[in-house]
């Protein structure tokens, strides 16, 4: 640890401008992944954290909400399978609506609002009565705020917006929840004629000595024509949800392979510009344990200083977080990424160490040669 | 007692027609309390020598001991904490780690050594005093002068207490007025301390300083002054 921190204190600047770039590496990792939550919860928050413990598709839907149409009759067949407690129809129709004269998509969802899927909890306002919706505190960015008006098109239904929800957006549009009743009303007047007006999901309470993903099977065994999942699994295994993710795990693996390299090869570099050093205090019997764990100490060290300078970054970038598009700090997160780039780099400090494993003591006795 | 044998050493460098024999057959007995000059023209393998007795170096033959300890019977391992307690080295070309301050290239003994801390500082404050650079321990190698580095070198090599002290060319870079000061400091710290020591040297002056003086030409070890 002595020659560690006393060379870091000889080389402040250099090990400043390290850990300055480091910093910001591991800033762009943790941005990167705090913006593919906040984009994934754009898109399916309403299914990541409804309040039902068990969404059920028509099975044919491939998990797409959308191209699932459930007849009304499987609620009470849901009820019947064991470690079901209670069971709530959900239907979701996207449409076009203008609110305070802008013309907008709308994700509009009839929910049981005492019943599973319900919107909870209303994070300012109140319940939405007849007349009424609650929307996605999100979708102020839209422009739908409590007091405003949603005028449906083509039908000129209005509803009023009476409360906020939080991170239930769905399908990156505004989403509104409204009584599963009044939601039948809209469809009708949006589609007059229409002969029955099927479900998109039922939303499944279980007892809670049950597993959601047990009893969604459960459920896929016993009714018919329908999956039942675990709200995780319905989120993650919504089409397009994987490619998202797998876009960002392409982006953030090669920044994170960028930013262990970068440590790598810099210490590779100090390692070989100090190789004379090395060689000298081997000469004089430190042995390479103690070197490489001089090397090893000043890898951590600086990875640490990286890890506070970006999170200090990431909370300056929160601070223009606003609920139209809401990011904030995820320790977790933060302490997963320091852990795995302290690791890798640790890691890529091998190489370093290899270096000065190879180091012959016998050279320092020869001069300057 | 004898503080080193050096008994049929021969050290070939490289291989085949590129191979060249360093050292040839030396012996060398050093008893305790000796200051010994080994004296001898550029490429005749003084460095060579030192190297395979502080145990930076294997001889290709022979066997090296010193006090009772048989270095050229122990593993790597055990030769570098062996040269971390027990040889001093001071090299040719003076070897500070630039980003320790003088004061430091002697204290990072108490990391590397298994002497206590507190007998390393102590003696580091007092070998400062004694070689004069009481007033310079803050500085860093590049801002002192030849002759000072070259004495925080020597302490350095006195550091943690060796029982050998091996000096290769001490006064290589120095003008007469300073090597002579120089040595003459190396000579009272090893008398004083009771150690053995060798030092390499060109220069004839410096062995009055000496016990004994041992001649090396062509890798061959030929004794008195000649
Ligand atoms: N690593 C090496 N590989 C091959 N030959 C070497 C090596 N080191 C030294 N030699 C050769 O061994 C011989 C003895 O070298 P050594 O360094 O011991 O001489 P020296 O007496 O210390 O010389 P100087 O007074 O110039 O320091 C020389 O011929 C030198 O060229
Ligand atoms: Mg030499």
């Amino acid at each position: 640890m002595f020659i560690a921190l006393r060379d870091l204190w000889r080389s402040k600047l250099r090990f400043s401008l390290l850990a300055g770039a480091v910093g910001l590496l591991i800033f762009l990792l943790l941005f990167l992944n705090t913006l593919s939550a906040t984009l994934l919860g754009f898109f399916i928050g309403a299914i990541e954290n409804n309040s039902a413990d068990v969404l059920v598709y028509e099975d044919t839907a491939r998990r797409n909400l959308q191209a699932s149409r459930i007849d009304p009759s499987v609620v009470g067949e849901v009820l019947t399978v064991p470690g079901v407690v209670a069971a709530a129809p959900i239907g979701e129709l996207t449409l076009t609506a203008t609110v305070d004269t802008e013309l907008t998509d709308l994700s509009l969802w009839g929910v049981d609002l005492t019943g599973p899927g319900r919107p909870d909890p209303i994070v300012q306002g109140r319940l939405p009565g007849p007349g009424e919706v609650v929307v996605d505190e999100s979708a102020t960015a839209e422009g739908f705020e409590i007091g405003e008006t949603i005028t449906l098109i083509p039908s000129g239904t209005e509803l009023e917006i009476v409360g906020y929800v939080q991170d239930r957006r769905y399908a990156v549009v505004a989403t509104a929840y409204l009584d599963f009743t009044r939601w039948v009303d809209v469809f009708e007047q949006e589609f007059p004629g229409s002969p029955i007006i099927p479900l998109s999901l039922v939303a499944v309470e279980i007892a809670s000595d049950e597993e959601a993903a047990v009893v969604g099977d459960r459920i896929t065994a016993m009714v018919a024509g329908v999956e039942g999942l675990d709200r995780v699994s319905a989120a993650s295994g919504t089409p397009g949800v994987d490619s998202i993710s797998q876009s960002f795990t392409l982006i953030v693996g090669i920044t994170f392979g960028i930013v262990v390299l970068v440590v790598g090869f810099f210490f590779l570099i100090l390692t070989v510009q100090k190789l004379r050093s090395f060689v000298t205090l081997r000469a004089v019997g430190a042995s390479t344990g103690y070197l490489a764990g001089s090397l090893i100490a000043q890898i951590i060290i600086l990875v640490l200083l990286g890890s506070v300078f970006g999170t200090l970054l990431l909370m300056g970038a929160t601070l223009g977080s606003n609920p139209a598009f809401p990011l904030s700090v995820d320790v977790r997160l933060v302490l997963t990424v320091t852990v795995a780039v302290l690791v890798f780099s640790v890691l890529s400090g091998l190489l370093s160490v290899r270096r000065i494993a190879r180091a012959d003591p016998a050279e320092a006795a020869q001069g300057t040669r | 007692m004898t503080a080193l044998t050096v008994n049929d050493v021969t050290k070939v460098y490289g291989s085949g027609h590129t191979a060249v024999r360093a050292l040839c057959h030396a012996d060398l007995e050093l008893s305790d309390n000796e200051f010994l000059a080994l004296l001898g023209p550029s490429g005749s393998g003084k460095t060579t020598l030192l190297s395979v007795i502080g145990g930076l170096l294997s001889p290709t033959e022979g066997s090296v001991t010193i006090g009772d300890t048989a270095l050229t019977e122990l593993s790597k391992k055990e030769q570098t904490r062996f040269r971390a307690n027990r040889v001093g080295f001071v090299f040719q070309g003076f070897n500070l780690v630039p980003f320790l301050t003088a004061r430091e290239n002697l204290t990072v003994m108490a990391s590397i050594s298994d002497a206590p801390r507190s007998e390393i500082e102590d003696r580091t404050d007092q070998l400062l005093e004694e070689l004069g650079l009481a007033d310079r321990h803050d500085n860093l190698p590049e801002e002192l002068s030849g002759g000072e580095r070259q004495r925080v070198a020597i302490g350095r090599a006195l550091v943690s207490d060796p029982d050998l002290i091996l000096v290769d060319e001490p006064t290589a870079s120095l003008d007469t007025e300073l090597g002579t000061q120089v040595v003459q400091l190396l000579a009272s710290e090893i008398k004083s301390r009771g150690k053995a020591g060798i030092m390499v040297t060109h220069d004839l002056r410096m062995v009055e300083y000496t016990d004994r003086t041992v001649r090396i030409l062509d890798g061959e070890l030929l004794d008195g002054p000649g």
